[in-house]
């Protein structure tokens, strides 16, 4: 393998072409409020599964890239964050743009494409050690792995611990539906073939993520948004100024963006509200967060980008996903045969540095369409509801059917979508369930298979360094908000 | 109002997959964990999980509205008549009518027709809709079908026209 051959797989013309159409699919539906990268993916990767495995993974990671800078559009124009991953910056991003929206954006993007090769040099370096490192790993070491992670949703990704349990439990009894991984029992088909090989993931993915936007949008179609008009001004006008002026921000956001991307179920949202916090406890002016701090909005935009690349990094290494956008896309690296592991680094080499180069090359060709996006913003954001919610619905029913050529696919993204709806609105979160539904069975083989090579020995679990490394993390996962709220309620 | 409905949906559902594990034998072997091991503790987990959040509701509305206003209905049938809810019920009938109707008419036909009939119960114009419905199946077609060669649902009829 080598850096060449990586760099010729990487700048095939189908494959650039692929991250430029993935890109300005990304603007368009990071700058629509309600609609989410991670929809988004959904929607992309039933499609990838007729392209190059190179070109459709590419598109994941063109498209995840730009939606979440683009997520910052209306977050200017509108004072509503186009996905969630800009909440943390909205406030400040709009107080700022009522004075300079055009170059407010420009900053915003610099940094957001600072953030995401920041993030892209972190998993390139990192990704092929760590997975050197897991090649000695057993099933046991595997087993807290994948407990861990599902630890993580649970406490990171729920607002009330019970509820993002309970959000593993059905997650969980969704993937133990069709054959079990270890007897090859056959469990809770109730008689139907097409649920012998269980709940097809890429349906349940455009369901969950997908259907619940969608009716979100419907139920006010005719809502219209007071914007705030681009007034001629020069986009990258203050982009040096700031980049000399927050440089530390900006290395700081990156790697704080990265390290909170690459753990499970921690996505872009939370590495942004993370950094938000942590420059607002540092800096020399917390007084101007939330009244319009430009050092506010590029810590939260360097990190959330710098997130998008650190999720790559459980997900290429452990087969766990760092993210929404990572567990969608997982299903795409399985569908063309790569699995994620140490095997995956030895097998396909440079595909992988290729795959790496493209983040670099996504990131790079940000800075163009970012800029278009900017001067075309206000269009963008006019396009009405009532005309895209059921353009989108039709794209959702030709994903979930291409999959396997089957209406009882669509029929499953319909009820898991209607299901995933009624979830968010009682407050149950859905990337929990996500993740429980990938990581359930992992969990569910790796304990059995434990304990049926240890002939039922429970010590088996912590007879080896790594596992009882990963056991106290995962218990310590568990006790640290309690540690927390305790000390809290100490404190007051 | 809301944790109590979570609390018993969790209650019933992991009532409902203990029901399902009981022909599925729990160990097999030596005593090895069998394939409704794991299905049965997540439904215990469901279960916990339920009780605890339908207690929680409980004593929290004793403290406002008291005891009997969990049993209430009436903000439920208030919240269903709700413009928002009405409006996502409707796509939701009209998306079930489109699944039915894909094996019967084709893909691009029952598309068409979805796409246009959505956009006018939500206030788009007929003529706009229309043109606008016409250009997306056009655009399906030629992405879809022509480049990517995705299969899309054929008619049981069978006609090039309808596809």
């Amino acid at each position: 393998m080598s850096l060449y051959d990586a760099l010729q797989l990487a700048l095939q013309p189908n494959v650039i072409f692929a991250v430029i159409i993935a890109e300005f699919f990304g603007v368009f539906i990071g700058a629509m409020p309600g609609l989410t990268a991670t929809m988004a993916t959904a929607l992309l990767v039933p499609f990838t599964y007729f392209m190059d495995p190179l070109a459709g993974i590419s598109m994941i990671v063109a498209m995840a890239t730009v939606a979440i800078f683009s997520g910052d559009i209306p977050a200017v124009l509108l004072k509503i964050p186009g996905t969630p991953a800009s909440a943390a910056l909205t406030i400040d991003a709009y107080q700022l743009g009522r004075r300079k929206p055009a170059s407010t954006l420009g900053v915003d993007l610099v940094c957001s494409a600072l953030g995401g090769l920041t993030g892209s040099l972190i998993l390139m370096f990192s990704a092929p050690a760590l997975a050197e490192f897991t090649s000695n790993f057993s099933t046991v070491e595997y087993f807290w792995l994948t407990l861990w992670g599902l630890s993580m949703a649970i406490v990171i990704s729920a607002e009330e611990p019970i509820k993002g349990v309970l959000g593993v439990a059905i997650g969980f009894l969704i993937a133990s539906i069709g054959i079990e991984p270890v007897y090859g029992y056959v469990r809770f088909t109730f008689g139907s073939v097409e649920l012998l090989n269980g709940i097809s993931f890429i349906p349940a993915m455009i369901g969950f993520f997908a259907i619940p936007e969608l009716l979100r949008q419907i139920s006010r179609p005719h809502e219209r948004y007071s914007m705030q008009l681009l007034k001629g001004e020069k986009v990258f006008d203050q982009v040096v100024v700031a980049l000399k002026k927050f440089k530390t921000v900006i290395v700081r956001s990156a790697l704080i963006g990265t390290f909170i991307g690459a753990l499970p179920g921690a996505g872009a949202d939370i590495a942004a509200w993370t950094s938000y916090g942590v420059a607002k406890r540092v800096s020399k002016k917390p007084e101007e967060y939330g009244k319009g701090s430009l050092e506010g909005v590029v810590a939260a935009t360097t990190a959330n980008n710098a997130a998008i690349s650190g999720a790559w990094i459980p997900t290429l290494v452990f087969g766990i996903p760092g993210d929404s956008i990572t567990a969608i896309a997982l299903g795409a690296l399985m569908a063309h045969g790569l699995r994620p592991g140490p095997m995956l680094f030895e097998r396909y080499g440079s595909l992988i540095t290729a795959f790496f180069i493209i983040f670099i090359i996504a990131n790079l060709l940000m800075i163009l369409i970012g800029y278009l996006a900017i001067k075309l913003s206000t269009n963008i954001l006019r396009v009405p509801r009532n005309i895209l919610v059921p353009v989108i619905a039709v794209f959702c029913v030709i994903g979930a059917y291409a999959v396997n050529n089957s209406i009882f696919d669509v029929w499953i993204m319909l009820v898991l979508g209607i299901l995933g709806y009624f979830m968010e609105r009682l407050g149950i979160p859905i990337p929990s369930v996500v993740l429980a539904i990938i990581l359930g069975p992992m969990v569910e083989f790796n304990f059995i298979t434990s304990l049926i090579k240890s002939d039922l020995n429970p010590v088996v679990f912590v007879s080896r360094p790594i596992a009882i490394g990963l056991a106290i993390l995962t218990i310590f996962t568990w006790v640290l908000p309690f540690m927390r709220i305790r000390r809290i309620r100490k404190s007051t | 109002m809301k944790d109590f409905i979570v609390g018993v949906t969790a209650l019933a559902l992991g009532v409902f997959f203990i029901f399902l594990c009981r022909d599925i034998p729990l160990l097999v072997a030596r005593g090895y964990p069998g394939p409704s091991f794991f299905p049965l503790i997540l439904s215990v987990v469901s279960i916990i999980c339920g009780v605890i959040l339908m207690i929680k509701s409980i004593i929290r509305l004793r403290g406002s509205k008291g005891f009997t206003s969990v049993l209430r209905i009436t903000p439920l049938i208030r919240r269903f008549k709700d413009r928002e809810v009405l409006n996502a019920v409707r796509f939701i009938v009209m998306t079930v009518a489109y699944i039915v109707l894909i094996p019967y008419l084709g893909f691009l036909l029952t598309s068409l027709i979805y796409m246009l009939l959505v956009q006018v119960v939500y206030g788009v114009s007929t003529f706009k809709a229309l043109g606008i419905s016409v250009s997306m199946v056009f655009f399906i077609y030629i992405l879809f079908i022509g480049i990517l060669k995705v299969v899309v649902p054929e008619p049981i009829l069978g006609s090039i026209v309808f596809r």
